[in-house]
Parts: structure tokens; C-alpha cells; sequence
């Protein structure tokens, strides 16, 4: 027996053990910064309806890091994150190729669209501003740029300025204002905290009802999870829903999106799941399902999400916004935001 | 008053009896020996009166010191005992200078504890060992600093727990040898426990023969020897041969070497089964080819034979001095003739 | 015949230290490459001093308040007498199966402002706001301090009483001969006795500290490893993030060096004093329930409260956290921490052996390499397994190529593999010394009375030191069990896909804060980190 033809049995059994590894056709792989209860029940009717199985692989760092490493070996068709800095991140790597596909050119926006259509946002969420209802009432005229001035002192909670929710809001701040008018700002937003930035957006939200703040810097479909949680209901009936910004630049927007992954082994199937989630069924659950706007043009918002009113966005490009990540995170160790 | 008074002293672990009311008392500056076989007592009379046993009743005291009645259990280090482990119980994360000066107090100026520290060092012979660490010392050094260490605490009574077991025969006599020099020129009083008669005979002052739990007797070393009062004593402390005794009248016995006569009255009643102790060297062995024994085994000695010979169906050990030019070195199978030296007689009633 | 050619088994223990150092290596060779970003500059000169003194002073509070719980119980157990020793002696030891991020959000949900407990208080009391009344912040450097300490102040505790417990009797009575009360003893004796346990659990506990990342992120509190995550995986340098690993590794290399040195002239050998238990002080009285209530109170902060609260949760959830994949889940975790469990004994014994049989400033450092991984945060070792196993894909796939076999993905990092790698590199550290500890132990006249009988190394392994170590192999085993029962960071990264661990399941709910769903499996985790620990336990007490 040649050294070669050994070799061959022995690395095929071994891919046997591997389970990552699988030669049938019908198959996707997905890597996701989102959490797999977010995504299943439009993963499940995707198999449902084409027969394609679907891999998931969650975590909330390092991802990037992985598909990097693997290089043409990966077997990652498409990467799905949460926030459109990751996407940008990733497609600057050069780890994403473009998708031509008319089905996604027409259900996503192009603004919705990375450069050369390298990403594509599947949802889009408001960052917005929760004041309570017993002290301050609705506050339909509020900005991002009140929480910093001397009035607000002491009264906003929010979550660590690291969160990447948090770090786009600051990028797009960046990018409208410029470096030198954010660094003001946020120095101001650090000042009038009510306590360091710490837990989730919906402990921001918890943290109004009991009185320790009145204003908290939350998005959009935590909202609409509370209001279904019959024991945080309390806590969401004790807020105003706020859409900032509406008579300047709009309420800031961030995305979660998808990216085909530039050495995909199963392309064809990981179009065709791009193509579904951005298609009108996945685009309603993900309304209905996480209260999140769909970006397809046509689908409606939830009807809890459409009851907190129309409002501007801010219509500036993603890009611009993704191109004052890094400009964001040094400024936040700057000022010391989370110490 | 007295260096060391233990009245009706009894402890019992699991509800066997390791100390019996004894009673013990130890006078100024006498070194005393606890002898005895392993489970004796001995070792837990010892920590007793260290105050490391649990559970005991009884008196102890050291002079007017009171360390246990019924309502008092003073705790070790109040008692000012020095005690003396068999594996030492140097501390190993201290060298030999901090060892013994551990008892000093931590307030102490560095010059006066250098200076106390010296002085003991120097009485054990080794100043010059204050950096070592204490693996880094032969057993026999080992154990000086041990002592010097409880001497710098200047004990008012030092408890020796087997100190010389763990050391090899020509170093233990000479440290015996020496520290017996020293504690007699500190006046020191000392209570020490072994299972060797030996390092008893060179040691002590008196030694205590403990059994079960009590003192069976306590007396110097050579009464323990010559005036046994049991014959547990006669055969812990030395080889020795028994005959059988019948009384013929006040002063005089009948044996198997014929009529023995005695210095005072016999005490003992007319019918009791009386037994004579004879030790190896009280019986002389002189050839004879037609004496009535027999040589049935030698062991050459050096300075001595051990002979087992026998006579009239018993067998006999004997210790034949080789001292003159003329001694004869006998040999298995030789006839002879066996008699009694003149010594005091020892006689058990059974 | 001694035969002097080469020896292929020589090489196995080097073969083992290289394994597990090349992704500690990898990031090292990153941390010299340069860096255009700047960004490390950049965190020096805004956050870096504060995650500095942050690492610090959590570092120093965890292992501060660890003494403070270890001590004294190891102590009480080891060498008291009282109503429950006997439980308490394994019971203390439970906390270890207490995932420290879980008990940090069950506390942090527990004791926060809008927390029960809080909102319990001004019920009662009528307080309005945050200022009528003071409660102590949970969410400081101190709050993560005591959580992080209250599970893993178990190593400090099991490496001190069975410190106290070897140690001779007999130096003790010495001391309290020699004038010295019992306590003064206790620190003038005992204490420098057990200082290699002492630093061996601090050195372990602080590591795990300086890796952790979960939990003291729940608490709000940014350490070095903050500046790790932030700089690799938002700023995208991993050159930067290399070169604070690099900095903690060796600033932790040095610290554990001059511990080392201190003690150098230092040589305790242990004796089996037997007898030791009649030696123990009876408690009686104000001590007793002193006592009683510092070690049950200890156990019901760092166990009955986290699991009560857990299943508290699990049982109002109990539906929803219910499915059908929580059993497969199970088995994924338990047969993964069986094996890494064992491959680690096997590195230990290889490590440790070589040592034993090769003496020497080689052995010495083989086995000071092999544990380097521990102290390196989980995500940061993944991407270090990442870099060697992806390279050595790569190699073989574009080798296939050209002998033109058909090539076969990623086999090393694309499979269980390199998750068995990754866990190994983490906690090779705690079987290679809880291995080493017990085999110190063992005097080395037996193993030459063996070789004289006629055994070979390998027979005297097998059949004098193996039975010998017992102890100390199951005990490695089962720590090792529970941290890869654990274990979260690498596991996320690393998993082939569809593959969840329990930890991996837990963390897609904790990781929004949605404790309720995750209490039913992360009660799971802590049950099945129990279960053998509490068999084992039997089992070593049975024989005694």
C-alpha cells in the first residue's frame, strides 16, 4: 500500500470524526453573533421550505477571528451579526464577497447595502431614548444631544459604552458632527450618568421603574420583549417610548445583517438563505417574532412596534457610520466612559 | 517541694486505661526515666504533663505550680515545660537561630535574645550553626538544638520524649553522656521516656518502670537492677535465670545448688513456691570432667562468653568473665561444674 | 545494559509541552510583530493605567477575601473537632461546580436596585429613593471580588487542609510547648508551613482571576482583560492584544518565580504523623457556634443561594427552559469533560514523570510551560489554538493537493478537536500540579527499593507511584472535570457546529441577561460537577 493511498483512508476516516465536515450538498453553515433563539424559527422555515439544512454556530466574540484563520478552508457560508459594525469589520478584512442577486436587490434597500453589496442588513432598530412615566412623561422632542447637557444631571442610565449599540450611536455622532463635537458630548452623556454604565438595555429600562434614573438610552424591540413578559411588563408600562432627534438629523439607526463568507463551500444554498431572510415571510417574523423594522419595503413593523408612531431616521450611509468605529472606541477609552 | 508532683494521675483512650493512679514525684534537679514497652503509658504520661493530653484526671503540679487538679487544665504554653520531641520537631522554615530563639519574646532587644541564643548554642557546642536550616544538620546536631532551643525558653522542668532513639549507637552515648552533664550543671530537672534500658542506666538519676498504665517500681538504676521487687522488673532490666526455693527454716532455703543460707530472717510463709533470681554473673562456671553440667552453647563476647548451660533439667545463662590470662574459652559439649557467687538474694514469691 | 541510544519516550513529555505551549506561543510571536495601529500607545495613554490597577486590585481582593473564607475553614476541618466536620469536609469543596458567572448574575439580580432584596428593604422601611437609605453597591470592583472568591476559594481550601492535615503534629506541640498560645502557633507555625499550598492555591486562584472576563464584566469592572477584548476584537489588533497577554503572563511568570526563590532554602519533609485526629481541639461552647456559623453561612453565599435562586427560576420556567435538545446538550458536556479530564491526568503523569525520572532545570521548566495556559483568558487561548491547528490544516490540505489526494477541510480545526486542545491548554495546569503535589510526597527511596526489585521506570510507575497518587490523579480529575463542565469562552469559539455544550447553552440567554430561561441547565452543569465530586468522596472516605 503507497504512503499516499494510507494517507487517504486515514484522513477520510478521520473527517469521519469531524463533524463540522459534511459532503452532503443540502446544507448551509452560519456563523452568528446573534443568539440561536433569535433566528431559529426563520432558520426552521427556511429548511421547511427548501429542504436545506441549516448549522448554526453562536458566539459574541471572536468570530471574525475564526473565519480569518481558516482562511479557503472555512467552512462558513455566512456570517450574521447583530450590528453593522461587525459587518464592516469583517467585509474590511476582506472575508466577505459580493452577492449579485436580484431577489436581495430588490427586498433590501441600497442603503441598507455594504459597499460592492458585500453585506446586507436583514433589520434595522432605533436607538431610543426611555423617559418614565411618573416623573417626566412623554418626551417626543427629546435628542441625543439633551442627555449631555446640565439638565439631565444624574437622571440617564445606560448600558457600558462598549456595547457595539452604543458604539455605533457615538460613530454616527462622529460622522455628523465630527471627532472633537462627539468628545464634548460624550463627556457630557459620562457626567450625567446616574450610575457607571452597566447591565443590559432592559436593566436601563428596570432601573427608571425603581427611580434610580429617569431617562434610559435603550433600543427599540426590548420594548415590545418586555411588554410579552409578564413579569417585566411592569417595568416596560413604567416607560415612554421616545424616537430622538425627529427635528434634526432623525433617530439613530443600527442594523444586523448578513455577509456571504468569501471562501462559502455551499454558496448557492447561503444565497438562497440570504434571499429568504431578506423575503417577505422571514422579514414578518422578524417583526412579529423580535420586534424589529423590517428593511424590506412593503413588510409592515408589528403592530405593537407600528403603535409607538411614525418617526424620522437618520438617513446618513451605514458606511459612514462604520467608518468612525475604531475613531469611536478610542474615544470612549478617552474620556473613560465605563470607569 | 518538688520538681514534678503527679497524684492519681488516670487517663483513658477509648475506654482503656492508659494511666492507672499513678503517682510520681520528681525532686530538684533529679533526672528521672520513664522505662517501659511500647504502650506502657509511658509516652501519654509524658504528654500529660506537657498538657497535651486530652481527657485525664488527676493532679499534677511543678513546685507550687498547680498545671491539673480537678478544676484546672493549664494550656502547654503556660506550663514553661521544655519538651523534647523523638523526631525533633524543629520547625524547617526556620534556621537554627530562629529555632531557638523562638520562645523569646518577639519584643525582645536583638542584642539580648543574640546573646541568650548564643549562650545555649554554645552549651550544645554549636555556635557556629546559627544560618543553617535544620535538613541541612545530622540527627545528633538536630537534637541539640532541639535541647537548646527549650533551654533558651528556661524551662522549669524539661520532658524528654525518646531523644535518642533516631541516633546511631556511637553518637548516643556521648550525647547522652553530655547533655546529663548539662542539665546537672543548669540543675535542670528532667522527666524522660524510653524503651531502652540502657540510655535509662546512663541518664537517669532514678527510673520509673511503668506496665499497663502504672509504676511498678521506681528506684536508681542499680537498685532497679539488684532489688528487683517483681520478677517483671528482674527480667526488664537484665537477663536472668530462676531456681526453685523451698524454706528449711529461718535463715536457710534448699536448691538445686544445695542449702542456701540467708543474712536475715526469711519473711515468707513456710508452704509459699518461692523463686531465687540469678543473674548471668552471679553464677560461676569452672571445667570439671566430672561436674554434673553440661555446656549445651557459647557466644563469644569479646571482653566476655555468654555460656547456657545445663544442670540438674534446667538451663542455665552464664556470664564468664575473660579478664585473667588464665580464663578457659569453653566449648559445646564440655562438662562442668556450676556454683553460686556470693550476692544479696532476690527471691520472688509466685 | 544501559543503553545509551536514543529514547523515543524522552521526547514524549517535550512532544506534550510543545502541544499545549504553541498557542501561548503563537500569541507571544504576535506580540513581537509590528503594529501600525498604534493602538496600543493609544491605551496607555487613556485607559490602560486604570486596567492595570483594576487587575490589580481585583487580583489582590480575590485572593485576599479567598484566604479570609479558606483559611479558617481548612483550619476549623483540618484540625478542630464539631457537630458536621466530617460533612463539611467535602461540602466546602461544592462551590467549585458554582460557574462563577452565574453566581455573579444571580447575585448582581439578587442584590441590585431593582433588585428583591432592595425592593424588599424599602417595602419594609418605607424608603423612597437611592438616597434615604445606603446599600452597598454590588456592582464594584469589591462586589466581583467576593463573587469571583466565593467559587473558587475551594482550591485555597482544599490545598491548606491537606497541608494542615500532613503536617507534623508534633511541631505544633512544639510551638505551644515552647510558650505559644494555640492561635500564636497557628501563625508562627502552621502558616509558614503550609506556605507552598498557600501559594500554589493563590498562584491558581489568581490566574483564574486574570482570565476571567464574564464575570467581572457584570459587575461593570474593567481589567486588563477588558483592554484585550476591546483592542482585538473592536480595534482589530491582535498584535496589541498579544502584547497585554504577554505583559500579564509574565508579570504572573515573575511573581511566581520569587514565591519559588524565597522558599528555596526551604525544605519541609513530610512526615505521616499518625494519630493526628485524637490531636484535634474539641470546640466547645461560643467557639463551636462560631465556628458552625462562619462555615454554613460561607456555604450558603457561595451555594444554597445561587442554587435556590436557580431553582427558583427553573421551576416558574420550567416549560419554556424545557427541550428536547437539553439531554443531548448534556451528554456533549459530560463526555467532552470525561475526556479532557483524562487526557489531562495523561499529560500530568507524562509532565510529572519525566521530572521524577529526569530530574533537572529542563523537566522543572516543562512542567512550569505546560501550565502557562491557565492563566491566559479562554477566548484569547482559542484564538491561540486557532492560529497553530489552522496553519497545520492548511499544510496538510495544500500538501494533499499536490500529491493529489482529494483534500479534507479543516480535520484539527474544524472538529472536536481543537476544542479538546483548547480546554486542555486552560487546565492541563490544575492536574499537572495537583499531580505533582501528591507525587512530592512520595519518597523517592521507593522508587529505587522498585528499581532494584527488578521494575522498570514504566512498572514503577504502574505499580509503586500510580497507587500511591491515587488520591491526588482523582482529585485532579474531578477539578478538571468541573472547569470543563464550565468552561464557556473557548467552548463558544471553538465548537464544530451544531455542537452546544450545556456552558454554550447557558450562554445564549445569560448573555442577555435572561437568567430565568438558563437556570434549568445551569443547574444542571452545577448538579453533574457535584455528582462526582460527592462519589469520589465517598469513595476516598470508604477507605479510610
Amino acid at each position: 500500500m503507497s504512503i499516499k493511498k494510507g494517507l487517504t483512508i486515514l484522513l477520510a476516516g478521520a473527517s469521519v470524526l469531524t463533524s463540522s465536515l459534511s459532503f452532503a450538498a443540502e446544507e448551509v453553515n452560519v456563523y452568528s453573533y446573534r443568539q440561536p433563539f433569535l433566528i431559529d424559527p426563520m432558520m426552521k422555515e427556511f429548511t421547511a421550505e427548501t429542504g436545506i439544512k441549516v448549522n448554526i454556530l453562536f458566539a459574541k466574540k471572536g468570530l471574525i477571528e475564526r473565519i480569518k484563520r481558516e482562511g479557503q478552508l472555512s467552512t462558513a457560508d455566512i456570517m450574521l451579526t447583530s450590528d453593522f459594525s461587525r459587518l464592516a469589520l469583517f467585509t474590511e478584512d476582506g472575508l466577505a464577497q459580493p452577492v449579485e442577486s436580484k431577489i436581495l436587490d430588490k427586498n433590501i434597500p441600497a442603503k441598507f447595502q455594504g459597499e460592492n453589496k458585500q453585506w446586507f442588513a436583514l433589520t434595522s432598530r432605533t436607538r431610543n431614548i426611555y423617559s418614565s412615566v411618573e416623573r417626566v412623561g412623554p418626551a417626543p422632542d427629546i435628542t441625543y444631544q439633551d442627555l449631555a447637557t446640565p439638565a439631565f444631571k444624574g437622571k440617564v442610565c445606560m448600558r457600558s459604552g462598549k456595547h457595539p449599540y452604543n458604539v455605533s450611536l457615538l460613530a454616527s455622532i462622529i460622522a455628523h458632527e465630527g471627532e472633537a463635537k462627539a468628545k464634548t458630548w460624550l463627556e457630557g452623556l459620562k457626567a450625567n450618568l446616574a450610575r457607571k454604565p452597566q447591565g443590559n438595555d432592559r436593566a436601563q429600562v428596570k432601573a427608571v421603574k425603581e427611580g434610580l434614573c429617569d431617562y434610559a438610552l435603550t433600543n427599540s424591540y426590548y420594548l415590545g420583549k418586555m411588554l410579552n413578559d409578564p413579569k417585566q411588563v411592569s417595568w416596560a408600562e413604567s416607560v415612554h417610548i421616545n424616537f430622538p432627534n425627529q427635528a434634526t438629523t432623525g433617530t439613530h439607526m443600527n442594523v444586523s445583517g448578513v455577509a456571504l463568507v468569501k471562501h462559502a463551500p455551499h454558496k448557492e444554498n447561503a444565497i438562497k438563505l440570504m434571499e429568504f431572510l431578506s423575503g417577505d415571510v422571514a422579514q414578518k417574523m422578524y417583526a412579529e417574532i423580535n420586534y424589529e423594522y423590517p428593511v424590506k419595503t412593503g413588510v409592515k413593523a408589528s403592530e405593537l412596534v407600528a403603535s409607538w408612531g411614525e418617526f424620522k431616521e437618520d438617513e446618513i450611509k451605514l458606511s459612514e457610520v462604520a467608518a468612525q468605529h475604531k475613531a469611536a472606541i478610542k474615544l470612549l477609552d478617552e474620556v473613560k466612559f465605563d470607569l | 517541694m518538688s520538681a514534678l508532683n503527679i497524684q492519681n494521675l488516670s487517663c483513658a483512650y477509648q475506654k482503656t486505661p492508659v494511666l492507672a493512679e499513678l503517682d510520681l514525684t520528681l525532686e530538684n534537679n533529679e533526672i528521672v526515666c520513664l522505662l517501659g514497652e511500647s504502650g506502657c503509658g509511658k509516652t501519654t504520661l509524658l504528654r500529660a504533663v506537657a498538657g497535651l493530653q486530652a481527657e485525664l484526671t488527676g493532679n499534677i503540679s511543678i513546685q507550687q505550680k498547680v498545671l491539673n487538679d480537678p478544676q484546672i487544665n493549664m494550656p502547654p504554653e503556660l506550663r514553661k515545660i521544655g519538651l523534647i520531641f523523638q523526631d525533633y520537631a524543629l520547625f524547617p522554615h526556620l534556621n537554627v537561630f530562629d529555632n531557638v530563639a523562638f520562645s523569646l519574646a518577639t519584643n525582645m532587644p536583638k542584642s539580648e535574645k543574640q546573646q541568650r541564643v548564643e549562650e545555649v548554642l554554645h552549651l550544645v557546642q554549636l555556635s557556629e550553626m546559627g544560618k543553617r536550616f535544620p535538613h541541612q544538620l545530622s540527627g545528633g546536631q538536630q537534637q541539640r538544638i532541639a535541647i537548646a532551643r527549650a533551654l533558651a525558653y528556661q524551662p522549669d522542668l524539661m520532658l524528654l520524649d525518646e531523644p535518642f532513639s533516631n541516633l546511631d549507637q556511637h553518637v548516643r552515648f556521648q550525647l547522652i553522656h553530655e547533655i546529663r552533664h548539662l542539665f546537672k550543671q543548669r540543675q535542670m530537672s528532667a522527666l524522660f521516656v524510653t524503651h531502652s534500658k540502657e540510655e535509662g542506666f546512663a541518664f537517669a538519676d532514678r527510673i520509673a518502670l511503668m506496665k499497663s498504665g502504672r509504676i511498678v517500681q521506681i528506684d536508681t538504676p542499680q537498685k532497679l537492677y539488684r532489688a528487683p521487687n517483681s520478677a517483671y522488673v528482674a527480667d526488664f532490666m537484665g537477663q536472668a535465670n530462676y531456681i526453685g526455693l523451698s524454706i528449711l527454716d529461718d535463715y536457710s532455703y534448699q536448691s538445686c545448688f544445695g542449702v542456701l543460707y540467708t543474712q536475715g530472717k526469711i519473711t515468707q510463709p513456710k508452704e509459699a513456691e518461692l523463686r531465687l533470681l540469678l543473674r548471668p554473673e552471679h553464677i560461676d562456671i569452672t571445667p570439671d570432667e566430672s561436674g554434673e553440667a553440661v555446656v549445651k552453647q557459647v557466644a563469644f563476647q569479646g571482653s566476655s562468653q555468654q555460656i547456657t548451660a545445663q544442670f540438674s533439667g534446667q538451663d542455665f545463662l552464664i556470664k564468664y568473665s575473660n579478664h585473667t590470662c588464665d580464663s578457659v574459652f569453653f566449648q559445646e559439649g564440655d562438662k562442668v561444674t556450676l556454683s553460686l557467687l556470693n550476692h544479696d538474694f532476690v527471691v520472688f514469691a509466685d | 545494559m544501559i543503553s545509551k541510544s536514543f529514547n523515543p519516550y524522552k521526547l514524549l513529555p517535550w512532544a506534550v509541552t510543545c502541544i499545549l505551549l504553541s498557542p501561548v506561543l503563537a500569541i507571544f510571536l504576535n506580540a513581537f510583530s509590528f503594529d501600525e495601529s498604534g493602538s496600543f500607545e493609544h491605551l496607555l495613554n487613556t485607559v490602560l493605567p486604570t486596567y492595570i490597577s483594576n487587575s490589580v486590585l481585583v487580583i489582590v481582593s480575590v485572593v485576599l477575601i479567598s484566604i479570609v473564607f479558606a483559611l479558617p475553614c481548612a483550619w476549623f476541618v483540618a484540625c478542630c473537632e464539631f457537630p458536621t466536620r466530617q460533612k463539611l469536609q467535602w461540602i466546602l469543596m461544592l462551590p467549585l461546580a458554582m460557574p462563577p458567572y452565574i453566581v455573579a448574575i444571580v447575585y448582581t439580580d439578587l442584590l441590585d436596585f431593582a433588585g428583591p432584596v432592595q425592593l424588599a428593604l424599602r417595602g419594609w422601611f418605607g424608603w423612597q429613593s437611592i438616597d434615604d437609605y445606603y446599600f452597598p453597591d454590588i456592582r464594584t470592583l469589591f462586589g466581583a471580588s467576593f463573587i469571583l472568591a466565593l467559587s473558587l476559594f475551594p482550591y485555597l481550601y482544599l490545598l491548606l487542609r491537606g497541608a494542615f492535615l500532613t503536617q507534623s503534629a508534633g511541631l505544633f506541640q512544639a510551638a505551644r510547648t515552647l510558650g505559644l498560645s494555640p492561635y500564636r502557633a497557628f501563625w508562627r507555625v502552621s502558616i509558614p508551613l503550609s506556605r507552598s499550598a498557600m501559594a500554589v492555591g493563590i498562584s491558581l486562584i489568581a490566574m483564574e482571576t486574570l482570565g476571567d472576563f464574564a464575570t467581572v464584566n457584570y459587575f461593570a469592572v474593567h481589567t486588563l482583560t477588558t483592554a484585550i477584548y476591546d483592542t482585538w476584537l473592536e480595534l482589530g489588533s491582535l498584535t496589541t492584544a498579544a502584547k497585554i497577554s504577554s505583559l500579564m503572563l509574565l508579570v504572573l511568570v515573575i511573581l511566581i518565580s520569587l514565591e519559588n526563590y524565597s522558599r528555596r532554602k526551604q525544605q519541609v519533609y513530610q512526615r505521616n504523623s499518625s494519630g493526628s485526629t485524637d490531636l484535634r481541639f474539641y470546640l466547645t461552647g461560643w467557639k463551636k457556634w462560631g465556628v458552625l456559623l462562619f462555615t454554613w453561612s460561607l456555604l450558603g453565599l457561595s451555594l444554597f443561594i445561587p442554587i435556590g435562586t436557580l431553582i427558583y427560576y427553573a421551576f416558574h420556567y420550567f416549560s419554556e427552559s424545557l427541550n428536547d435538545q437539553l439531554f443531548s446538550y448534556t451528554l456533549n458536556s459530560l463526555w467532552l469533560a470525561f475526556l479532557v479530564a483524562i487526557l489531562a491526568l495523561l499529560v500530568a503523569l507524562i509532565v510529572n514523570f519525566y521530572q521524577r525520572l529526569s530530574p533537572g532545570v529542563f523537566a522543572k521548566s516543562s512542567i512550569r510551560l505546560s501550565s502557562l495556559g491557565y492563566a491566559v483568558p479562554g477566548t484569547v487561548v482559542a484564538i491561540g489554538v486557532l492560529i497553530p491547528l489552522t496553519s497545520l490544516d492548511l499544510l496538510l490540505n495544500d500538501l494533499l493537493i499536490k500529491w493529489d489526494v482529494s483534500p479534507v477541510g479543516l480535520i484539527f480545526s474544524g472538529s472536536l478537536v481543537i476544542l479538546v486542545l483548547g480546554y486542555l491548554v486552560r487546565f492541563s495546569a490544575i492536574a499537572v500540579g495537583s499531580v505533582d503535589s501528591s507525587l512530592v510526597q512520595v519518597p523517592p527511596s521507593l522508587d529505587l527499593a522498585s528499581r532494584t526489585l527488578g521494575n522498570g521506570p514504566a512498572k514503577t510507575l504502574w505499580r509503586v507511584n500510580i497507587p500511591l497518587i491515587k488520591k491526588g490523579l482523582l482529585t485532579a480529575f474531578i477539578l478538571v472535570f468541573i472547569e470543563s463542565m464550565k468552561e464557556l469562552p473557548a467552548a463558544l469559539l471553538l465548537r464544530p457546529f451544531n455542537f452546544e455544550t450545556l456552558a454554550t447553552y447557558v450562554y445564549q440567554y445569560v448573555s442577555d441577561e435572561m437568567i430565568e430561561y438558563a437556570a434549568l441547565p445551569a443547574l444542571m452543569i452545577i448538579a453533574l460537577g457535584l455528582i462526582p465530586f460527592i462519589v469520589v468522596n465517598r469513595l476516598l472516605e470508604q477507605k479510610h
